[in-house]
């Protein structure tokens, strides 16, 4: 099939929006009472990444183990902290979906700004897209190098 | 009257009009009446320069004297995340090697080297020339590689990031006293290496517009006025030239020419390097992304833990397993893959070897993306917030959240990496010519293959002699 330039930017236009914008379908689970406990220590978190799915009631037990340390959720806009041997609560219904990264609010260390957890809700379909219009970038490359190769 | 008798005619009559047909498809910003006069004049230049050298002084002070405490410290904040965020963020992706044109580093080495601030004197140093086997970006990799083993503690010990801003400080003063032009920028400063394989991404380029003019012109002042001893004419690609500018303000032909090209436009072009210490540098910067975003971004506590404790057992481990990655696994998977593709000759050889440096900028933009995003949300929050604690405390976890809550940085890194990445769509339209070499392209090119490159030519005049 021989299209010309404008036409194979047009498919490429096309198939950009249509990996950006189709609706995806998630199989969710009923909202379902979550309960984690998270150990906190020098510079990091125990379990570090979480799984929920949307709608679940999510609580977080953060203990200290060794010094004041703190949580936050991105996205979600809530944080907690606990002083060493103490357990902090923190509880929220996970209505955003995709991957958000918790760290640490309290000045812990020399590596206290790199103290991070990940908090999974369903799909990461940011990612997924993402990963899908750089593959998108690539072939689409090679297709429309194809096409001029040998034009003046 | 020949042409170069009608060129000097035509520029005396109007020194604003071109001197030579300009790149087709390129913007000659150096012919843009109002910003020319500031591209000419060297004062501006150096004033951005003695700002950036104060701020670079100051950053030294700041680190070992200053607080110990990393994310109060102004050499943690603007250097390792001000600086850098906007290096990676602003002027790699829109200028390519500009912040080299305004870099305080070499600027006390050039100050002596010349003799002179603005004007040139008898100047300093012996002057030799640098190593021929130290030529390339080899050592630009190993200096990359050796920041990259001590990063974690680097990018958090003022002390430290303090000693190591005067240790290139004074490395690069120093070999500007004995090595002839910048042998520290050209071949040792990892910053350089790697923002030259970049140069070749962005929209920004200097090239000579006719190099008829050029061969005939016998002082060849754009060489010797280029402190990074270029010349011009022989410029493949940029991912050489610190865009100083010296060659156009010296070139009495009015020869030169300041392009704004289309992204990505020396991608995948023929007539680019090709070069097997370029790919591997493109090589050890994925390496070191990859190892970055695990140890900075990564949930892994033990692995954080590992970086930083310098000269602990784990810290060995972190260190063999950081080498291995990036001088054993990228290089075998990626020769094994060009092995795999067809060839049966060792991958070192393959021209293809030597082109992934184009592939992995894609790659390592990808990469950079996920450790960009902390940097960039500092960097926000400094500017607005400048009596914040940066990270930690209460403000500014809320000023973080609220940012996070939108989130404009998830989304905004996302569409950047995909504008970047659509920068490879480039060398596949049809694009006009990327750089006119004149009737005598063909002998140019020859010379380049069998003579090298632009970078340390002992004469620019044998460039022109015929094969």
């Amino acid at each position: 099939m021989n299209l010309s330039k404008w036409q194979r930017w047009l498919v490429l236009a096309v198939l950009a929006a249509a990996v950006w914008w189709a609706p995806v379908s998630s199989l969710a689970a009923a909202p379902a009472e979550r309960v984690f406990r998270i150990q906190a220590s020098q510079f990091q978190y125990l379990p570090a990444e979480l799984q929920v799915n949307p709608g679940d009631h999510v609580t977080i037990e953060l203990v200290a183990t060794d010094v004041v340390h703190g949580l936050s959720i991105d996205g979600y806009n809530l944080q907690t902290s606990a002083d060493p041997g103490q357990t902090a609560r923190l509880s929220f219904t996970s209505s955003q979906e995709g991957t958000f990264r918790f760290r640490c609010t309290v000045t812990c260390g020399s590596l206290h700004p790199f103290m991070i957890g990940k908090l999974h809700v369903g799909q990461n379909n940011l990612l997924w897209r993402a990963a899908a219009l750089a593959g998108l970038a690539l072939l689409g490359s090679a297709w429309l190098a194809a096409g001029y190769r040998g034009k003046p | 009257m020949n042409r170069l008798q009608q060129l000097a005619q035509q520029a005396q009559l109007n020194p604003v009009q071109p001197a030579a047909p300009a790149h087709s498809g390129r913007l000659n910003l150096y012919r843009l009446p109002w910003l020319r006069p500031l591209l000419e004049s060297r004062w501006p230049q150096l004033a951005v320069r003695a700002l950036t050298l104060a701020g670079f002084v100051f950053a030294i002070a700041a680190g070992l004297l200053g607080s110990p405490v990393g994310s109060h410290n102004f050499a943690i904040i603007f250097v390792w995340i001000a600086w850098w965020s906007a290096f990676k963020l602003v002027f790699i992706p829109f200028g390519g090697r500009s912040w080299c044109s305004i870099c305080p580093i070499p600027l006390p080495g050039d100050w002596l080297q010349q003799g002179g601030i603005l004007t040139r004197g008898r100047g300093l140093g012996l002057k030799l020339r640098w190593p021929r086997r130290l030529k390339g970006a080899w050592l630009q990799s190993a200096a990359f590689l050796l920041i990259g083993l001590f990063s974690a503690l680097t990018l958090t010990s003022p002390r430290l990031s303090g000693w190591v801003l005067l240790g290139l400080f004074a490395l690069a003063t120093g070999l500007s006293l004995v090595f002839e032009k910048r042998a520290f920028c050209s071949s040792i400063c990892p910053i350089g290496g790697f923002s030259g394989l970049y140069a070749q991404a962005a929209p920004l380029e200097l090239r000579v517009l006719d190099t008829d003019i050029c061969a005939k012109h016998g002082d060849k002042s754009c060489y010797q006025a280029c402190p990074w001893g270029l010349y011009p004419v022989a410029l493949r690609d940029s991912s050489a030239c610190g865009l100083c500018l010296e060659c156009l303000r010296a070139c009495p032909k009015d020869n030169l020419a300041l392009n704004l090209r289309p992204f990505s436009a020396e991608l995948g072009a023929p007539r680019s390097a090709s070069r097997l210490d370029g790919a591997f540098l493109a090589l050890v910067m994925l390496g070191s992304a990859l190892a970055f975003a695990a140890v900075f971004v990564g949930p892994w506590g033990w692995l954080k833990l590992a970086a930083y404790r310098v000269g602990s057992a784990a810290w060995w481990g972190y260190a063999a397993g950081f080498l291995a990655l990036n001088l054993l696994a990228l290089p075998g998977l990626f020769g094994l893959a060009v092995w795999a593709g067809g060839s049966r000759r060792l991958p070192g050889r393959r021209p293809a070897f030597r082109q992934v440096d184009h592939g992995l900028i894609f790659g390592r933009l990808v990469a950079a993306d996920e450790s960009s995003g902390i940097p960039a949300q500092a960097v926000a929050l400094v500017l607005i917030q400048p009596h914040a604690h940066v990270i930690g405390n209460q403000p500014a976890h809320d000023f973080l959240a609220k940012i996070r809550a939108r989130p404009p940085f998830g989304p905004a890194a996302l569409i950047w990496v995909e504008i970047n990445s659509a920068g490879i769509f480039a060398p596949a339209i049809e694009l006009p010519e990327q750089v006119s070499f004149g009737a005598r392209g063909e002998v140019v090119e020859n010379h380049i293959h069998n003579h090298g490159d632009a970078v340390g030519m002992r004469s620019p005049h044998e460039f022109h002699k015929p094969l």
